[in-house]
């Protein structure tokens, strides 16, 4: 049965259009090694396949295309050398359709684009293709073109989306349409507890997580542990939080089962994991749905409710609804924000464009028996001399140069060559004949980007006096903590690694009107994009304060659901009931949910 | 007494500082004046060959533990400051496991951190009274180089691993971490001497000292700091001064750039006014240095070409020659740039440097060169 419904999406994802066929690596039916990556739909038009094998080929992926009509078909595949340069491509692949091997390699081309693959002879009827990796280094396939005209598909990016829906025969709207009373994007900490706090009031929520765990930066595939206090939602946040291990420990598996376990119980919350959204209809600055696609089968769902929260972390759904919002780092007079010990690492006397950069965890093991890695020229020009078996929280990247979320593929792959060429140093040192490679994610954990602009923009000197507000909803008492990169200070330090000041503070306060925008009437924002400057999120951008923003905005729209009033509504005329809502939460929390 | 000495030639105004301190000591402590000092056992950068000797006037601070600092001037002969000294002696612990510090330490007239000598008959000493072999005076000496180091970041309370005992998998890795970090950037058994001297130099007389330069050193030897060897003594009057007097040294200011660090750097480009960013002497001399520049810098001088009315010729011509060490980003906004300009293109320098890194296999992004080549119409040979 599953088999027969995996191959039917396979089927719904092959779009016959005239003489031409369009395959989606990520809808095949077996992945095999592959791993489906949708973290840079925005830049390059789609989530793709990727062969993340830590230096070894991945298993093949496979599915079946059901041609109409046998004869020559051209072939194109779009995919991209991730580390153009002299050397051989990293990340080359083959492919196979039906019997016929291709023969060229794919992943030459430095950018996104459609690599030719030369003429196949199509039986009508079923016909097997398969994606074969050559290196385990990052090979990655976007999708597969069959085509009886010789001519390549567009290569500009919107031009190339107008053209897939044409060759999809997609409609502009989303084939089916779903309401709610409340819409979180985004399954991190801050979204989960979001839903929980929601569902508990007895709101219908919807949950859109683009990834098949839930947790985030918090998850077993990106696995940093949760810092920071509960506040008032202990309860809830003891279901989604993570016990203090190192960071990019496999503890991290125990903890995505918990809070599925626990997630799950709520009949209420209705989970779409791997649904990516893309997109806002938004009048007169009120959202009215999100829409959103099915990461491997492209499926496609209109949310439509009265409330939703923006806990995407990048802001994506205030970014398209028009919302009010911040990247970079303000001029230290903006907010007077100023800390003599670090001077400009700390906060600029100029705003600039820099913020704190993303990690990629990594760990290798001791093996019981010896084995090598192989020769990774590619990664030598970022790695340099540099050694190591194991990357923690400071392996993070950022500059004046990229942008977190436009540039986010360059830093990943830039984190890719860090990590490879680290580890390829410290194989050449004596006695590490059996290290190998146990895990390097191939997901950016991101600390900051957009930050969506509130009726309350929060900042250090809040943390830094303990300002309490009247709807102080948040509290922590973690010290404020801002990373720099090492070679700001030392040119001849890897450009992969920062460091982290940290200022110490009593407890502190967030208000609820940091956590809704300004001028998008129905959005909430949770986590790393709420509202506040570069150095404010110092302190509340790690996971159990983003949990407690998710959990305050939950409860926040519920009451909005009952009033029918705006999120600043809420703040006007019911901040009394709203206040004592947070405040008994805390009364309960040694009885996690039943 | 400042508005007199700004008035002296400029010969006199160094004498007249040094007399001006003269005038107000009122004690001699440790490092007795006259004498000049001898090369201390450890210097960041050079040491003068001319002779210094430490002024008469103390600046009198008490540390956060009650230690009483006494800090001097560095004078040349002509009374010139040169930076400050201070014979630091103080405990170190809280028991009676170290000994008491005692060293002189050097500071630059910024008030970062020079140099450091040992007192004679008096070695820095480790836990159980162990003195300082050579290699643990350049572990300190390389400690105190490190404007942010670990140290700077740690409480005395944390310098220790408290979870070092623990060796299971869920150790917490952030502590240990800490632990090692720590252990590796102090000088081995003597992480408290290491810390106390490392906060001492840095954060609190390192104040003390900034406060004294800017009421004392700042306004009278601006052509001094300006055209300092020490990056961080020019980086100090960029910093503290006004617009106005950036506009009228624009060209030291600008020559900084590719001496400072990264940091640096960019607070100077940041620093400089906008219009300045017209002027084709700022442009072009920062274009001629593209190649010392590290990524941060140059995105940002970059992009302040993207955002100048006028970009001249010259920071083109001179940014294509080093157009193999640009990153995908840098390569976008430059040749955006040429676009902007078309008449470079005509340029044989231009278009020839162009060519040669398209051509170059090593090079990342040629194809990016290839393909603005192709769109433009040129060939590629």
């Amino acid at each position: 049965m599953k088999y027969l419904s995996t191959f039917f999406l396979t089927l719904l994802s092959v779009f016959a259009f005239s003489q031409s066929f369009l395959i989606e690596a990520e809808s095949f039916e077996e992945k095999g090694g592959w791993y489906v990556d949708p973290q840079f739909v925005e830049q390059m038009g789609s989530p793709y396949l990727l062969a993340h094998g830590l230096g070894e080929p991945v298993e093949n992926a496979h599915t079946t295309v059901e041609f109409k009509d046998g004869g020559k078909y051209h072939v194109w595949v779009r995919t991209k050398n991730w580390v153009p340069g002299n050397w051989t491509p990293p990340g080359r692949f083959k492919v196979r359709v039906a019997s016929q091997l291709l023969e060229p390699e794919f992943g030459n081309e430095p950018e996104w684009s459609w690599e030719y693959g030369g003429e196949v002879d199509i039986t009508k009827g079923n016909v097997k293709l398969e994606l074969i990796d050559l290196t385990g280094f990052d090979g990655r396939c976007d999708a597969i073109y069959f085509s009886k005209q010789k001519q390549a598909p567009p290569a500009e990016l919107a031009e190339l989306g107008k053209w897939r829906l044409k060759v999809t025969q997609k409609p502009a709207k989303p084939e089916k349409t779903m309401e709610f009373d409340y819409v979180i994007v985004g399954g991190g900490i801050a979204g989960c507890a979001s839903a929980i706090a929601a569902a508990e009031q007895g709101l219908k929520v919807a949950l859109i997580h683009d990834r098949p765990v839930l947790g985030g930066n918090a998850s077993s595939e990106i696995r940093v542990h949760t810092l920071g206090i509960y506040g008032h939602f202990e309860r809830i946040l003891r279901m989604l939080d993570t016990k203090h291990y190192p960071n990019g420990s496999p503890e991290a598996y125990a903890e995505d089962q918990k809070r599925h376990r626990y997630m799950a119980r709520y009949p209420n919350i209705h989970l779409f994991l791997n649904y990516r959204a893309y997109g806002v209809e938004a009048q007169q600055n009120k959202i009215q749905s999100v829409d959103a696609s099915h990461t491997h089968t492209g499926e496609r769902i209109r949310f439509v409710a009265p409330y939703f929260a923006d806990c995407t972390g990048d802001g994506w759904i205030g970014y398209w609804a028009g919302a009010e919002y911040m990247y970079g780092r303000e001029s230290v007079h903006k907010y007077n924000e100023g800390w003599e010990e670090f001077g400009e690492l700390w906060s600029p006397e100029v705003a600039d464009n820099v913020v704190m950069g993303s990690s990629v965890l990594w760990r290798s093991y001791t093996d019981d028996k010896p084995s090598t890695f192989p020769d990774v020229p590619w990664a030598m020009e970022v790695a340099k001399e540099y050694a190591a078996d194991q990357g923690e929280w400071q392996w993070e990247y950022s500059n004046a140069d990229v942008h977190q979320i436009e540039d986010a593929e360059q830093i990943r792959d830039h984190m890719l060559r860090a990590i490879y060429g680290s580890f390829a140093n410290y194989k050449k040192k004596p006695k590490t004949e059996k290290q190998r490679l146990e895990w390097v994610s191939y997901l950016l954990g991101k600390r900051e980007s957009r930050r969506l602009v509130g009726d309350y923009i929060f900042n250090f000197n809040d943390a830094k006096n303990r300002t309490p507000f009247p709807d102080s909803v948040v509290m922590e008492i973690r010290e404020v903590d801002v990373h720099f990169q090492q070679n700001l200070v030392d040119p001849e330090k890897p450009d992969f690694l920062s460091k982290a000041m940290f200022f110490k503070t009593g407890k502190y306060y967030i208000p609820y009107r940091s956590l809704y925008s300004k001028n998008i009437s129905n959005l909430f924002m949770a986590g790393r994009c709420f509202s506040t400057t570069h150095v404010g999120l110092g302190g509340p951008r790690v996971m159990k304060t983003t949990g407690q923003m998710g959990a305050a905005v939950g409860f926040a729209a519920s009451l909005c659901v009952k009033y029918k009033v705006s999120p600043r509504e809420l703040y006007q005329k019911h901040l009394d009931e709203y206040m004592n809502l947070i405040q008994i939460q805390k009364a309960g929390y040694n009885s996690i949910f039943p | 007494m400042i508005f007199l000495i700004r008035n002296l030639d400029r010969r006199l105004r160094w004498l007249a500082v040094g007399l001006v301190f003269s005038i107000c000591s009122t004690d001699a402590y440790a490092l007795t004046a006259p004498d000049s000092l001898r090369v201390p056992l450890k210097v960041k950068g050079d040491w003068p060959e001319y002779p210094l000797t430490a002024g008469q006037k103390e600046i009198v601070f008490e540390d956060t533990i009650g230690v009483t600092h006494r800090i001097r001037m560095l004078l040349r002969q002509d009374g010139t400051p040169e930076g400050y000294v201070s014979r630091i002696e103080t405990p170190v612990c809280t028991d009676t496991l170290c000994a008491l510090a005692d060293i002189s330490m050097f500071w630059t007239l910024a008030g970062t951190y020079w140099a450091f000598d040992t007192i004679p008959t008096k070695p820095l000493t480790k836990n159980d009274h162990i003195k300082f072999n050579t290699k643990d005076y350049d572990k300190l000496h390389e400690l105190l180089q490190d404007e942010q180091s670990i140290l700077r970041r740690r409480h005395k309370d944390d310098l220790f691993d408290k979870e070092v005992k623990r060796v299971s998998q869920v150790v917490d890795a952030v502590t240990g971490a800490t632990a090692r970090e720590v252990k590796e950037a102090v000088v081995e058994g003597a992480v408290y001497t290491s810390f106390t001297l490392y906060h001492l130099v840095h954060s609190q007389l390192a104040a003390v000292i900034r406060e004294d330069a800017k009421k004392n050193v700042l306004p009278v030897l601006k052509e001094k700091l300006l055209r300092s060897p020490k990056t961080d003594e020019r980086i100090f009057y960029i910093r503290e001064s006004p617009e106005e007097h950036l506009r009228e040294n624009i060209g030291p200011i600008v020559e900084t750039i590719p001496v400072a660090v990264p940091r640096d750097r960019l607070y100077i480009m940041k620093k400089l006014p906008v219009d300045l960013w017209e002027k084709e002497e700022v442009q072009v001399y920062i274009a001629r240095k593209a190649a010392e520049l590290d990524v941060h810098s140059l995105s940002f001088y970059l992009n302040q070409l993207k955002s100048a009315k006028t970009v001249h010729a010259g920071s083109l011509r001179y940014l294509s020659e080093v157009l193999d060490g640009f990153s995908v980003n840098q390569l976008r906004t430059y040749l955006a740039l040429l676009e902007k300009a078309p008449g470079l293109l005509k340029d044989s320098a231009v278009l020839a440097n162009i060519r040669k890194t398209a051509a170059n296999p090593g090079y990342q992004y040629s194809s990016y060169l290839k393909s603005f080549l192709s769109k433009q119409g040129i060939e590629l040979q």
